[in-house]
């Protein structure tokens, strides 16, 4: 559990809308393998946008992300398209699962994308589905499930290609009390469990509880580590 | 995988492709209506023609060059009905695809009635017959052409228009035919000296004084080509803006056309016709002065009634006014007053290629649509694939998968609902079931690439924006 295995470099991002707001600025951060790790921070702080630099799923104006070594500035749009669909899991707020897809059809994408064999991705898939505790609810369509439900399926969804990180942006944020005791517990097992490393953004202490590493944000500064 | 997901989001989501299948569906209908009926219905044509012409019979002066005053020779064409009339002219593609392959025939020649009546005309000095009979040419037994075999007498000045043509001694070996050198790329002539064969139908004389031609039963003759010719006819003229001087139009005939010598041509009409007289298809009247076209051709109303008459300079007008366009008649832009020169070879105005074209650019905004209904859910769905690791080109592929698949779908059910009167009337043409297969198979695969061009095309653009940016941007839009 000693080994680096996401670090950020100088990492930068700045939106200008008349004024230039610094979102993320000189972010230096070092994730851990098997750990879990909380980004907290004031509404506005940045806390999205470096998680989503995480995840590729946007550029940085400077600096670098390097995941297992791998640095993301050397990656073009298609190897970095690769890159999350190999290594990375994401989980949203608001779950983001494709509606016409079935629980079972939303978790397999991931590994179609990776051309596993039908068969082995279905199996998988409904490991995965009985992992979070909804092997009952394979052939159901996202709007035939709960909130807490649908998250426990994009979370399914995240683990079916092993990924090396799975970064969550508010998991929990968009789910009652109850249904988020469950979902965090959840976090807990995978993380205590199999050694998953997690990068999570959240406003939620009890999921702060069990951090290994607490990143606190200020204004795209990381204030705290 | 993307392949199939594209799949699945069209069986899935129906209800969102439905409006751009249907759409698809209408303008494959209406380009098939458009490719059959424009060319297939012979009788629609025909009217459509008719009502361009305005008449049964036109009057137009021939030979004239420059002012109309100085000629003296009319020709009387009458229209008909029939395959072998102007209308091939007019729509040689009919001919080609079997829509207007000819079963009996009607053809009413002029008489020497006709002849008497009209040199009671004071001004008519001389009514001749031009001698015209219809039927095909083949070239190696594959390609059928309608034509109009023509007999031109050898004073006629007319073989002043031969082009190209064989020695004499190479004639002897065979009938020696003229064709009309048009320029189309599609169907080049065969070259001088070589052979081809004339199929004529058989002719007979009704009782009622009407020609039977019957194309179940032909007659062939082997031909030599003997020359091409480019005849220039259809002069128009008329008085300058100004009004001091004359302004024409030469047109050069694209009909196709064959020139038989007289003997050859009486010989023929033995063939295809041994019980009956040769009869005239249409009629040369030598008048004294062209100015007097529109008396004649108000007092040829007079003798004859049942007819329609319309004279040329007339049909210009006519054309003029309904936007209509002709082959051979094109007039320089001055005289067009205010309007826009036109084109030189033109097909009348057919509207319903121009109604497909509008259809399915609906069809396309219906496609861009489809991928745009819920915009916010199909964004979300395309930066959700992205954030899985969809490349640019997976979600193009997703996206190109469905279009096709619309397109696939949509014009093929348009063409099974619209095309089986293509092949009704196909078959009352004794088109044999191989062409009719060959036909569907083309104009399918026509259907089929135009839908496919305007669903893609459509289809791809949106996804093709929402493909180049990164998952936040998609995600947050
Ligand atoms: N696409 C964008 N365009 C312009 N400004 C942006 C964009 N994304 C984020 N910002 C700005 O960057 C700053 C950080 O936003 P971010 O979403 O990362 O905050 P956050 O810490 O996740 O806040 P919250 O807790 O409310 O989710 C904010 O000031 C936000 O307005
Ligand atoms: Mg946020």
């Amino acid at each position: 559990m000693s080994q680096v295995i996401m670090e950020t470099i100088n990492l930068n991002k700045a939106f200008s809308l008349g004024e230039t707001i610094y979102a993320v600025n000189n972010v230096n951060i070092q994730i851990m393998a098997g750990s879990m790790n909380v980004i907290v921070g004031p509404s506005g702080s940045g806390k999205s946008t470096l998680l989503s630099l995480l995840g590729g799923l946007d550029r940085p104006m400077s600096g670098d992300i390097l995941l297992q070594g791998q640095s993301y500035r050397e990656l073009n749009e298609d190897q970095l398209a690769l890159l999350r669909r190999h290594k990375l899991g994401y989980v949203f707020q608001f779950f983001n699962l494709i509606p016409h897809l079935t629980a079972l059809e939303n978790v397999m994408l991931p590994m179609q994308f990776t051309n596993t064999p039908n068969k082995i991705a279905k199996q998988r898939g409904l490991e995965l589905l009985e992992r979070v505790g909804l092997e009952k609810r394979s052939h159901h369509l996202p709007l035939q499930l709960s909130g807490g439900e649908q998250q426990r399926v994009a979370i399914a969804r995240a683990l079916a290609n092993r990924p090396a990180i799975i970064l969550a942006d508010e998991p929990t944020g968009n789910l009652d009390t109850k249904t988020r005791d469950g979902i965090v517990a959840l976090f807990q097992e995978l993380n205590q469990q199999e050694g998953q490393t997690f990068v999570m953004v959240t406003h939620d202490p009890s999921l702060s509880k069990f951090a290994d590493q607490v990143i606190t944000m200020r204004d795209g500064v990381v204030v705290y580590q | 995988m993307f392949f199939r997901l594209g799949f699945i989001n069209i069986t899935r989501q129906l209800g969102r492709s439905s409006l751009a299948l249907i759409s698809l569906v209408l303008a494959a209908i209406s380009l098939t209506n458009s490719l059959s009926i424009s060319l297939g219905y012979p009788a629609q044509a025909f009217a459509n023609y008719r009502d361009y012409l305005g008449g049964d019979i036109i009057v137009y002066p021939i030979n004239i060059m420059g002012n109309p005053a100085t000629s003296e020779r009319l020709e009387l064409q009458r229209l008909q009905p029939d395959p072998f009339s102007t209308l091939t002219t007019l729509y040689p593609h009919l001919v080609r695809e079997g829509f207007l392959a000819p079963t009996n025939s009607v053809l009413r020649p002029f008489s020497n009635t006709d002849q008497q009546l009209l040199l009671q005309h004071e001004q008519i000095k001389k009514v001749s017959f031009l001698y015209r009979m219809s039927g095909w040419r083949q070239i190696l037994g594959t390609e059928r052409l309608a034509l109009s075999l023509r007999s031109v007498p050898l004073d006629s000045g007319l073989w002043q228009y031969v082009e190209e043509e064989l020695s004499t001694q190479a004639l002897e070996d065979g009938l020696p035919v003229w064709l009309n050198s048009h320029q189309d790329p599609q169907r080049p002539l065969p070259p001088v000296g070589s052979e081809i064969h004339l199929i004529l139908p058989r002719i007979w004389l009704a009782p009622d004084g009407s020609l039977q031609y019957d194309t179940g039963q032909t007659v062939t003759q082997r031909a030599i080509v003997a020359g091409h010719y480019a005849l220039p006819t259809r002069i128009i003229s008329w008085p300058s803006p100004a009004g001091d001087t004359f302004l024409s139009e030469q047109g050069y005939f694209d009909q196709d056309e064959v020139w038989l010598r007289p003997q050859d041509w009486d010989y023929l009409w033995q063939l295809a016709a041994p019980d009956c007289p040769p009869a005239a298809g249409s009629l040369g009247l030598q008048v004294q002065d062209m100015s007097i076209l529109e008396s004649v051709v108000s007092e040829l109303q007079m003798i004859h009634p049942q007819w329609t008459i319309v004279s040329v300079p007339n049909l210009v007008k006519q054309i003029e006014a309904g936007s209509l366009l002709d082959s051979f008649r094109i007039a320089p832009a001055e005289y067009w007053t205010g309007r826009q020169p036109r084109a030189q070879h033109a097909f009348p105005l057919d509207i319903s290629r121009t109604l497909s074209t509008f259809i399915y650019l609906i069809a396309g905004l219906l496609m861009a649509a489809r991928m745009l209904t819920g915009a916010a859910a199909r964004k979300k769905e395309i930066g959700i694939l992205k954030a899985l690791g969809a490349r640019r080109r997976d979600i193009l592929l997703m996206a190109l998968t469905e279009a096709v698949v619309l397109c696939v779908i949509g014009s093929t059910i348009g063409f099974i609902i619209s095309y089986p009167t293509a092949i009704f009337q196909q078959l009352t043409n004794n088109l044999p079931w191989s062409q009719i297969g060959q036909l569907m198979l083309k104009n399918y695969s026509l259907i089929l690439a135009e839908t496919l061009v305007v669903g893609v095309l459509f289809g791809l653009l949106p996804a093709w924006r929402l493909s180049k940016m990164t998952v936040n941007e998609v995600l947050r839009a």
